[in-house]
């Protein structure tokens, strides 16, 4: 049995200084629809650069054929 | 299980839009620029580094390494996490600061 | 104008939102009295949501406007998703696991093995989450992690959300002791972990 266990509503956390809560708030900021991964290099609230982030980045199991375990 | 190391092109984006915080925009602010810049920097590095122990444990769980080989690894990747830590502290920025959210990959830091 | 998500709802909306567009789905958007974090965004959604309007919402961190999301909405394909997500909600779990300890820092093996050690009680974690929603047949969103805390989006009919609420906190009370772990779950939230675009469409802004 897990040590400790805590429910909220969705107003609850909202409200809730509590550090576990804000840390759920926190996590959904950047959840839902999101049209991509773009970074904007801002100063002064004048947008400067944009990153286009289309990297890709892979264990290299996956790039070399011979270990390919999956 | 391999699932931490499922590494998408999806994921990275979202990994590193994650260093943007809650407003989408690395703001450089004129007062705090050098923290703004050593986040950015020390972010992708942090993530780097925690990409390189994730691949680390798993060639141990395949019995890919030799001993040596493991402690070498395990000494540079811990020095790396001091270091980056310790850079990090310089800019008073927390190993929280740093954190990327991965998406299905996880939270690295 | 800032857009919160797309609904196929006809209700009455609370103050500072309003419908955008035409048609059976339609987008949500936000009247920009001052400068709208994504915080205040996030509490709208929820103030509609909570108000009865079903939506999937856009992660409150990006800036769309009304006629990006309208263009997203017929782009992207969206429609699907937004009437599949009717009637749906999630309830958020969070995991929280204490610090790693400190291991012995002159032996890197025994470093990489405490960390090893770690990963593989977040493995044993994640495993028994995925066997408890699927006994109570609910979707999962992939479970995010970060050293010391994982949380988990679970897919859930609206109408259900107090039967199901129990549910899932007596299967949890169920699970093994791990790593002296705290759970809080809070909900029900829009579906905001399955609310993703698959496929990344063209930049809108």
């Amino acid at each position: 049995m897990p040590v400790e266990m805590q429910l909220a509503s969705a107003t609850e956390t909202l409200a809730s200084n509590d550090s576990r809560l804000v840390d759920v708030v926190d996590g959904l900021l950047g959840h839902g629809v999101v049209v991509r991964g773009e970074l904007w290099l801002t100063v002064a609230d004048v947008e400067l650069v944009f990153l286009g982030l289309d990297v890709l980045l892979a264990a290299p199991d996956r790039v070399r054929p011979n270990g390919a375990a999956q | 299980m391999t699932q931490h190391l499922e590494i998408t092109t999806e994921g990275v984006r979202e990994a590193l839009s994650g260093l943007t915080g809650k407003t989408g925009r690395l703001e450089i602010d004129p007062e705090t620029v050098e923290q703004d810049l050593a986040r950015l920097v020390l972010g992708l590095i942090a993530f780097l580094r925690q990409l390189m122990e994730l691949q680390a444990i798993r060639q141990i769980e395949n019995d890919s390494l030799t001993e040596q080989q493991q402690e070498q690894l395990g000494t540079t990747l811990m020095r790396a996490e001091e270091a980056i830590h310790n850079v990090a502290g310089q800019f008073n920025l927390t190993p929280e600061d740093l954190s990327l959210d991965l998406g299905p990959l996880g939270k690295t830091i | 104008m800032i857009a919160l998500g797309w609904t196929a709802a006809e209700k009455v909306l609370p103050d500072d939102v309003t419908y955008h567009g035409r048609g059976t789905i339609r987008t949500l958007a936000m009247k920009e009295r001052f400068k709208v974090d994504a915080r205040s965004k996030l509490r709208a959604q929820v103030c509609c949501f909570e108000a009865g309007i079903d939506l999937l919402p856009i992660a409150p961190s990006q800036n769309l406007s009304p006629a990006a999301a309208q263009m997203l909405l017929a782009e992207a394909d969206l429609r699907d998703t937004v009437m599949e997500l009717r009637g749906k909600a999630q309830l958020k779990l969070l995991v929280q696991m204490p610090k790693q300890p400190k291991v012995d820092q002159t032996s890197g093996r025994a470093w990489l093995a405490a960390r090893r050690l770690h990963l593989s009680i977040k493995e044993q974690l994640v495993l028994q989450l995925s066997q408890l929603a699927r006994h109570l047949a609910l979707e999962v969103a992939p479970i995010r992690q970060s050293e010391c805390r994982m949380q988990c989006d679970m897919l859930i009919p609206r109408d259900k959300t107090h039967e199901v609420t129990e549910a899932l906190m007596r299967g949890l009370d169920h699970l093994p002791e791990f790593d002296a772990a705290k759970l809080t779950v809070t909900g029900p939230w829009p579906p905001y972990g399955f609310a993703m675009i698959r496929q990344t469409s063209r930049q809108v802004a």
